[in-house]
């Protein structure tokens, strides 16, 4: 009795809850129903206001949404690469007269975390631009990226700069377009037609597959695809569906631990493919992971590898070691060492002859940078209606233990129609 | 596709599972607490060997120190947390460990940093034994024979020595063993330095495996969980087959269904040896004497802050007064603080979703893992029907909490059956199963997530902080009616005795059935709540790890506490923007909270001003004695 006395009062406070709830929320507008991805609202490419906020007596207040804590605190990394950048510039007196302050925030690598930081930035620290690291936090940044106002340079698949908003640029490659340079790259150049895919199976490593089927096919060529877990422990069972599929190419899109991991388990068992490696790969680290079993392995760059000669390289090793920051070396603080360089053409090219920075004269002098390389980007280029950054990617292998160009700049295939 | 390729590296993985699972059982046989802190013991060791490599000491010497590292940290986790929280239940002292874990992930990310970095294998290059087209090389011997000698060991000093028959003594009674001369203390502090150096040796093992980084054996040492709770945790057998069993189980579900389905077939798998066996495939109930407790569940306790926490303890003002108060202040925070606006609405979500797992941990004394899991169906649901059907957010909100709910209470059904560990290990594997689920329904968004705009009227930071401000009333005036109702009366009592319940004939599963939907409901609409205030719904925000939070949170703030849950939520929600100005790992502050606390106010922040005003009078009345 007692029982069916509080069953009932049960009942009868949740029912209170859903109606006090429904009729609070039933005053607001029905959301537009759609079907869009989370960082794809309408296009807005009209002029930005020329108010500008975050420069002071010209000093430029950049900001960053970095990840300091949680599982994916290695991302961090992009932080110092944009403060290392900034650094350098200041010591070397600045730009056209303007130097740069630095402001970073944790975003922890989460969606909700990333918005309050972004909004923190702009609105308390009052940021003149940002930038973000991480697909799902620069998701959820880009949703609000019309109301920020401030331009965002967001470090993730590049998918999300379409379709294009004024402010915010995509310092990376649309990911579901990056599996199919590989692909082509396999059957064009090596000949190969038996591929396999193995992909992390979250935002960045399935996008991928997208169109590489379609490809495949219309190329000649076959497919198997295999996804797994970030988190995955032992990649035997993955090396043996690869072997069992017979496949003689494989392109694995994951973090390089997990790549040397699944290049030790396929050795393991006498499957030994033609590797195709992407860009997050492309770095000494890697080569340590993997030891002998990385001769041979090719990669798709987008970024300079780290042991490259070139000017740039030796610059951005020089500085981050300088700085005591030589164990943070590598793909992810590349990326942010890159928005540094975005920034300073951004900001010479807008201030030339005396000219006043405002948003609108940064975003204006950005949208003119094609296919320039810039910080540890091979080839960065924006345009007015084109705020992908990578839209080349060129091709390396590794040659007794070093990192060697088979293949110049190439434009990134579109997929078939 | 060749079977032996994915048995034979399956049994090497799940012997690395058993033997971590070996450091987790020894401590548990003796304490009977779950020791959630062996991750960081492990990882930590691991690290010392890295840089003993990095300085060139010789393998085998690094190796040995590793291990001697692990049983120093395991005889501290013991001595530091153990043992003062001794007189709590064995939950408690359990996340008393979890803060640790949180300490020693973040300390090693502090010195060596996130990156990760490679730990090369023992003995990597002596030989390899070639098994048709499988190589097994030496390193994969190596583990099998060390495994396989640690747990025959551990296997003859439990059944064949003096130590192990009175680790077995304090595990069945402490009480009665001390009175058989038995030094309790002395066995659990070996119980807990063996248990360290399983941890030290297993991870040693590991990270070589995939990689090393603060966070890695953390994520292993929880499957070797599940591993061994299927094969029954008490039952040095069932370690080493569930071990070896889940290490092939798993290899095999990878090669033959899908290596992105693991957790959730983990979970299936769960759910139906655990409605089977609820001690596992060859564990056996738990055999203790009838004692009397050590612990006073309404005074001190994780699971039952219950009485002592409540705003303003009611003696000079009405209570109603102070919740007004605090209505009052809430409704001016945005005006004061018009940049923080937007935190505190995330605030207010969260304190939703702590007061809902406030139901289970709080008032009905049930460990969960899986809010964060409810989270995310709250969220999916609210962003299916506000964003995707075009439905308003008055018909979404509710929806998300009804299906929730319901949701709950299918969950609930084979937990409420369980408790303890079998309990947390259920609700762990349904943590890990939803994510993994929703990034395989390309209706909802599959990996990429839904989007989940907020509508016009919401859309701005005020509104977004008006709409959380109006849930989280609600919310509380029905927790607050809840829990003064004889709903409420049953969860307490279910918590502080199943069998004196039971006495008075309750229904104590339905009771817990109950509380499993009513703090699902809640958590789901938490979720749905954040969701909105994001603008989008992904399976990457709902990891184990949110799950583990908000248990700091309802441990921190205060639990069976409503105003402890908006303390816990404020903590989660403005501890990071601090940790980050001062460049200090947010684990570490969580970790240290969270123990700190559990020793000297183990019911939250929320009963600290009283307890320090007990405490100041008790001097009071000593000093007037005295004087």
């Amino acid at each position: 009795m007692n029982q069916l006395r509080g069953k009932k009062r049960s009942i009868a406070i949740l029912v209170s809850l859903l109606v006090s709830l429904s009729m609070m929320a039933c005053s607001s507008a029905p959301a537009a129903p759609t079907s869009a991805p989370a960082a794809k609202p309408a296009a807005t490419t009209a002029a930005p206001a020329t108010v500008q906020q975050g420069i002071s007596n010209k000093v430029v207040t950049i900001g960053m949404g970095t990840v300091t804590s949680g599982p994916a605190s290695a991302y961090g990394a992009a932080g110092t690469g944009l403060k290392d950048y900034l650094d350098m510039l200041n010591k070397n007196g600045g730009v056209n007269g303007y130097t740069f302050k630095y402001v970073e925030r944790d975003t922890a690598f989460q969606p909700a975390q990333g918005v309050a930081v972004a909004q923190q930035l702009v609105n308390e620290d009052k940021v003149f631009a940002f930038s973000g690291i991480g697909t799902p936090v620069v998701s959820s940044i880009r949703a609000i990226a019309e109301q920020l106002k401030a331009p965002i340079f967001g470090i993730g698949d590049g998918e999300l700069a379409i379709p294009t908003q004024h402010n915010y640029y995509a310092i990376g490659v649309r990911f579901n377009r990056l599996s199919l340079f590989d692909a082509q790259f396999a059957v064009k150049t090596l000949k190969i037609t038996d591929l396999g895919y193995a992909y992390q199976d979250d935002a960045t490593g399935k996008p991928g597959l997208t169109y590489l089927p379609a490809w495949a096919k219309a190329n000649g060529a076959t497919v198997t695809s295999v996804g797994f877990p970030v988190d995955i422990t032992d990649m035997a069972p993955i090396a043996n569906k690869l072997k069992s599929a017979n496949v003689k190419a494989v392109n694995v899109y994951a973090p390089m631990t997990l790549v040397a991991s699944l290049q030790k388990a396929s050795d393991a068992i006498g499957f030994r493919p033609t590797w195709l490696l992407t860009y997050g790969t492309l770095n000494q680290d890697y080569l340590k992971l993997a030891g002998p079993l990385a001769e041979g392995s090719y990669f798709n760059g987008l970024f300079l590898p780290t042991d490259s000669d070139s000017p740039a390289m030796q610059k951005f090793l020089s500085v981050l070691k300088a700085n005591g920051h030589e164990s943070q070396i590598g793909s992810i603080s590349e990326m942010g060492w890159t928005v540094g360089a975005i920034i300073e053409r951004g900001v010479a090219k807008a201030t030339a002859g005396g000219a006043a920075l405002t948003w609108a004269s940064f975003e204006a002098a950005v949208d003119t940078i094609n296919g320039e390389p810039l910080g540890a980007m091979l080839s960065v280029t924006f345009k007015p209606d084109n705020h992908v950054g990578a839209v080349q990617a060129t091709e390396y292998v590794v040659k007794g233990g070093k990192f060697v160009e088979v293949q110049k700049a190439t434009d990134i295939p579109e997929p078939p129609k | 596709m060749d079977v032996f390729n994915v048995v034979i590296p399956g049994l090497v993985s799940g012997s690395l599972y058993a033997v971590t699972a070996l450091g987790l059982s020894v401590a548990y046989r003796a304490s009977r607490v779950l020791n959630f802190a062996l991750g960081g013991i492990g990882i930590v060791a691991a690290y010392i060997v890295f840089w003993m490599l990095e300085v060139q000491v010789p393998y085998a010497i690094a190796i040995v120190v590793g291990i001697v590292v692990g049983a120093i940290l395991g005889g501290l986790t013991e001595l530091l947390i153990v043992r003062p929280l001794r007189h709590q239940d064995h939950l408690t002292v359990a996340i008393g460990t979890l803060g640790l874990l949180l300490i020693l992930q973040g300390a090693v990310g502090s010195v060596w940093g996130y990156n990760t970095k490679s730990l090369p294998l023992p003995l990597s290059a002596a030989f390899t034994v070639q098994i048709g087209d499988l190589s097994v090389g030496s390193s994969s011997v190596l583990m099998l024979v060390v495994t396989t000698l640690a747990v025959i060991g551990s296997f003859l000093l439990i059944s064949r020595t003096n130590l192990g028959l009175a680790m077995r003594a304090t595990s069945a009674g402490p009480a009665t063993a001390s009175m058989l001369g038995i030094d309790t203390a002395m066995v659990r502090m070996a119980s807990w330095v063996l248990g360290g150096a399983c941890g030290a040796l297993a991870a040693l093992f590991v990270a070589p495996q995939v990689y090393l980084d603060p966070m890695i054996f953390t994520q292993f040492s929880m499957v070797a969980f599940a591993a061994v709770v299927l094969g029954g945790f008490t039952s040095l057998r069932g370690v080493l087959i569930g071990g070896l069993a889940f290490g092939v189980g798993v290899n095999l579900v990878s090669a033959y269904v899908s290596s992105n389905l693991v957790k959730t077939v983990t979970f299936v798998v769960i759910i139906a040896v655990l409605s089977l066996r609820p001690h596992g495939l060859f564990g056996t109930p738990e055999q203790t004497l009838g004692e009397p407790p050590t612990h006073d569940y309404t005074q001190s306790t994780i699971v039952g802050g219950g009485r002592r926490s409540r705003l303003g303890s009611g003696r000079r003002l009405p209570q109603w007064v102070w919740w007004l108060g605090l209505l009052a202040v809430l409704m001016v925070l945005p005006f004061l603080f018009p940049t923080s606006t937007y935190r505190l609405s995330t605030a207010l979500a969260t304190y939703v979703v702590i007061l809902g797992l406030n139901i289970l941990a709080g008032y009905s004394g049930q460990l969960s893992l899986s809010h964060a899991g409810f989270m995310a169906v709250g969220a999916y649901i609210s962003a299916l029907a506000s964003a995707r059907w075009g439905w308003s957010l008055a018909i979404a909100l509710p929806l998300a909490m009804v299906g929730t709910g319901i949701l709950g209470v299918i969950v609930g059904l084979p937990a409420s059956r369980l408790s303890g560990l079998y309990l947390a290990l259920l609700t762990l594997a349904f943590g890990w199963s939803v994510p993994e689920v929703a990034t395989k329904l390309e209706y909802i968004g599959g990996v990429g997530g839904l989007p989940f705009p907020p509508p016009a009227m919401f859309a701005t930071n005020e509104g977004k902080y008006w709409l959380a401000l109006g849930v989280a009333v609600l919310a509380t005036i029905a927790m607050l009616m809840l829990i003064r109702s004889s709903i409420g009366r049953h969860w307490r009592a279910v918590r502080d005795s199943e069998q004196g319940a039971k006495s008075i004939g309750l229904d104590t599963a339905r009771v817990k059935l109950g509380a499993f939907g009513c703090s699902a409901a809640l958590a789901g609409l938490g979720g749905a709540l954040l969701g909105m205030m994001v603008g989008y719904v992904g399976p990457e925000t709902y990891s184990i790890w949110l799950a583990v939070y908000m248990l700091v949170g309802v441990v921190v703030g205060g639990s069976g506490s409503v105003i402890g849950s908006l303390i816990g939520a404020l903590f989660l929600t403005f501890v990071p923007v601090y940790t980050a100005e001062f460049h200090v790992a947010p684990d570490i502050v969580y970790g240290v909270a969270l123990t700190g606390l559990l020793v000297i106010s183990p019911a939250g922040l929320a009963a600290l001003p009283a307890l320090i005003q007990r405490r100041a009078a008790r001097r009071y009345l000593v000093a007037s004695e005295a004087g």
